[in-house]
């Protein structure tokens, strides 16, 4: 084999009406190149600003829904406490003081015991 | 370059500069330079599709420059270098059908005759697997010389190299192919 046999052989082959079709597509694929990078723009800039309010707008919801919460909960936790605390007290100090149901009305009454 | 050319250079590059004329201008250097290109892309490359697309992204590129495009060089030459920068580029990232110092002899040529889209013989093939196996600088200039009988001084235009290092270059890259011809032999 000679280096100078090869000059004149064209051993590739392309898809029939290759270059004809590939004219047209190109001259196609110029302006739809232009309108997606428009596109692509608008796509990416629209869901982007979308994206962030509803970020906002979910970090908002999730601080007034725990923020209720929490509240609430502090609220019941607060008078469960204190009602607790009364009738303990009361209990208490039926069971320690020597006091009798007669002083005892009176105390709650406010009238005097004599 | 220019001889072959058959679009008025001084009337296209007018017509780029004219928004409204723009496209039409570019239809007719896709239509001239579309073959000539893709026979260039596709001697480096082997494949038809990676061909394909390189031609693809050579035109896109040209049009998404056609800003930067004086007239101060060829319209030829201009296709040409970002068709060549394209191709480097793509071999440079190993795609394609690339070569090696551990590829077997043969293997290429083996693949090439596999390829719906190459109907050479045996020789063909092993000839095209001795230029694949050049350095890629080195197979861009005998690629541009050999088959397309480029002129070293429209090539030192493209490639940015002197023409003796080009001369140099193209003997080298003879020497090695029929060195690796004979050695199949």
């Amino acid at each position: 084999m000679k280096i100078e046999d090869f000059k004149n052989r064209q051993p590739f082959t392309v898809p029939e009406n290759y270059f004809e079709q590939f004219n047209d597509n190109i001259m196609n694929m110029l302006p739809k190149a232009a309108v997606t990078e428009q596109k692509k723009h608008r796509t990416i800039a629209l869901p982007r600003i979308t994206r962030y309010i509803s970020y906002a707008a979910m970090l908002a919801v999730v601080f007034i829904i725990g923020h209720a919460l929490y509240t609430k909960h502090d609220t019941s936790n607060q008078a469960t406490a204190e009602e607790h605390y009364e009738g303990e007290y009361i209990d208490e100090m039926l069971n320690n003081y020597p006091i009798d149901d007669y002083t005892f009305y009176c105390y709650l009454t406010g009238s005097d015991i004599n | 370059m220019s001889d072959k050319s058959s679009i008025n250079e001084q009337e296209i590059t007018a017509m780029l500069a004219d928004e409204k004329r723009r496209e039409a201008a570019f239809s007719a250097i896709i239509k001239q330079y579309s073959e000539p290109l893709y026979w260039h892309i596709r001697r480096m490359v082997l494949s038809h599709d990676d061909a394909n697309d390189l031609l693809q992204n050579t035109f896109l590129k040209a049009w998404s420059n056609i800003d930067k495009f004086r007239g101060e060089s060829q319209i030829s030459t201009w296709l040409y270098r970002i068709a060549v920068n394209e191709t480097l580029t793509f071999l440079g990232k190993n795609k394609g059908e690339t070569v090696s110092l551990d590829t077997p002899e043969g293997e290429i040529a083996n693949r090439l005759e596999s390829d719906t889209y190459f109907c050479g013989d045996r020789a063909d093939a092993l000839f095209n697997e001795a230029i694949s196996r050049l350095p890629h600088k080195q197979r861009l200039v005998f690629t541009m010389k050999y088959f397309q009988e480029m002129k070293y001084e429209d090539m030192s235009q493209i490639l940015d190299t002197s023409v003796g290092a080009l001369k140099a270059s193209y003997h080298l890259a003879v020497k090695k192919i029929e060195k690796f011809l004979e050695e199949q032999d």
